[in-house]
Order: structure tokens, then C-alpha cells, then sequence
């Protein structure tokens, strides 16, 4: 499975995410199905403390906390279980465990065949 | 709401409801609105407007022309095969170009490449824009 992610981040995703990021936004690529991460922008390190390489084939659930809001979680499920896009504003935690805010816009990306094989999530944390 | 849907066996009742849920959520999560700022739009509790959403409730047919008016839509946004009762479809709605969908079509375009070296220079022209425009802000 990891095989097939690196053939797509070789052939796809990888220069385009990096070359469009902007500043102070993490790039977030999810593969469908199960919806695991296969790629981190930069900045997800500095948002989150996890290196790209801890993150990495396991689910974005693994930010999640007590303070994680469940109607967040289950806006994600419908969007992901819908391939529609949407912007979910969560609760998430550092490595660290200390929790912060942010807003996450979560993009279908479809493939020739018209079906969803990835998601692209922007995540930008939210002030205050 | 109601009236519209009075007419209806009870389980298509049901699923009429079931599908405005669906459509309340979809739109909401569309325009990146929590269950507690929509409340507000429509002046209830987000415990109330949650049921609107699951479906446990049903929305009355004056918070769905408030909830359309907000997020610029036709109220046929949120009911089911509108088409098939002759009703008019609902208005195009204007594109979004945030961040989060521009940078879904440049990957759709590029994913769209058949060729290694147009997807090179794809790139290429991307990070072409992406350094004039870092010189442009110095």
C-alpha cells in the first residue's frame, strides 16, 4: 500500500503541494480508502510537532484529543464518506498534547474514472 | 417543511427529512460553518439544530428559507427531486476560489497530465510564478 502512495506522490501530488502551500498553511494529502496520510507539507511540523515520517501511512485521527470536538470528527466522516468538499473547524493536539485550533478545508480529488482516490486538507490554525 | 412533506407515506417522509438533513450539513460544511454559528442564523439552540441535521427534528419550512437566504441558495437546495415537481433549480451558485479548491484543481489538472515532461513543466511554471511573485514582495 505505502508502495502505491510514493508512486502517486512521485507522479502527482508531491512538487505541485510543495510549489502551491502558502506560508502558513499545512498541505495534508490523504489517500482513499481508509483515508490515510501520504504526504505532510512542511509546515505540518511546525504546527503539530509530528514529523512528516510519524504521520505517514496512519490517520489524521492521531492529533485528535479529549477536547476534539465529536461533531468535528463526524463532519470529516461525511465529507469523506460523501467525496464532497468542506471546511471543518476542530480541535486538534501537538505532539506535545497541548491543543490548538484550526480550520480544516478538505478538497475530493478525483481520479480519471470520476471517483475519489485522495483528499487534499489545508489546515490552518485559527487565532486566539 | 411540514407542508411540504405532510402529503407524503411515512417513510417517505422520513427519507425526505433525512435527505434536508443531509442537505443542511452538506451546505454548512461547504460555506465552513460550525452546527453553533448556523444556529444562530436561525436563532436555536446548536443541540436543536443538530437534530435539524440527523434528521431527529424537523425543520420547519421558515428556518430553511432563512438558511438558504444566508448561504445564497434557493431553498430547492435542500429538498429532494425538486426537478421532478416541477419546481425551478436551484441558481447557480457563484465559485468559491479559496485556497483549499484552487489548489484541488491545480492537482486535478496536473493528475490530468499524461505526459512526464508537461507535468515538468507544469511545475516549472508554477514556481516561476511563485519566485516573481516572492521578488515582487521584497
Amino acid at each position: 500500500m505505502l508502495e502505491s502512495y510514493n508512486r502517486f506522490l512521485e507522479e502527482n501530488a508531491d512538487d505541485v503541494t510543495r510549489a502551491a502551500a502558502a506560508g502558513h498553511s499545512a498541505v495534508i494529502c490523504l489517500a482513499t480508502p481508509g483515508v490515510p496520510v501520504i504526504y505532510v507539507s512542511d509546515v505540518f511540523e511546525s504546527h503539530t510537532g509530528y514529523k512528516p515520517s510519524e504521520v505517514i501511512g496512519k490517520s489524521l485521527s492521531i492529533l485528535q484529543g479529549p477536547m476534539t470536538e465529536a461533531q468535528a470528527i463526524e463532519d470529516f466522516r461525511f465529507l469523506i464518506e460523501n467525496g464532497v468538499p468542506g471546511t471543518v473547524r476542530i480541535t486538534n493536539y501537538r505532539k506535545d498534547k497541548t491543543p490548538f485550533v484550526h480550520e480544516c478545508a478538505l478538497r475530493p480529488i478525483k481520479n480519471a474514472q470520476g471517483n475519489v482516490s485522495h483528499f487534499i486538507a489545508i489546515q490552518t490554525p485559527v487565532a486566539g | 417543511m411540514e407542508d411540504a412533506v405532510s402529503d407524503l407515506p411515512p417513510r417517505a417522509e422520513e427519507d425526505a427529512y433525512a435527505h434536508v438533513g443531509r442537505s443542511l450539513r452538506k451546505l454548512r460544511l461547504e460555506r465552513g460553518l460550525t452546527q453553533a454559528q448556523a444556529a444562530r442564523v436561525i436563532s436555536v439552540s446548536p443541540q436543536q439544530y443538530q437534530k435539524y441535521e440527523d434528521a431527529h427534528s424537523k425543520c420547519s419550512l421558515n428556518y430553511l428559507i432563512a438558511l438558504a437566504d444566508h448561504y445564497g441558495v434557493s431553498v430547492n437546495a435542500f429538498l429532494p427531486d425538486c426537478a421532478d415537481h416541477g419546481t425551478a433549480p436551484a441558481a447557480p451558485q457563484p465559485e468559491i476560489a479559496n485556497e483549499a479548491d484552487l489548489l484541488a484543481r491545480l492537482v486535478t489538472a496536473f493528475v490530468g497530465l499524461d505526459d512526464a515532461e508537461e507535468k515538468l513543466r507544469f511545475v516549472q511554471l508554477i514556481e516561476a510564478v511563485g519566485s516573481a511573485h516572492g521578488r515582487g514582495g521584497e
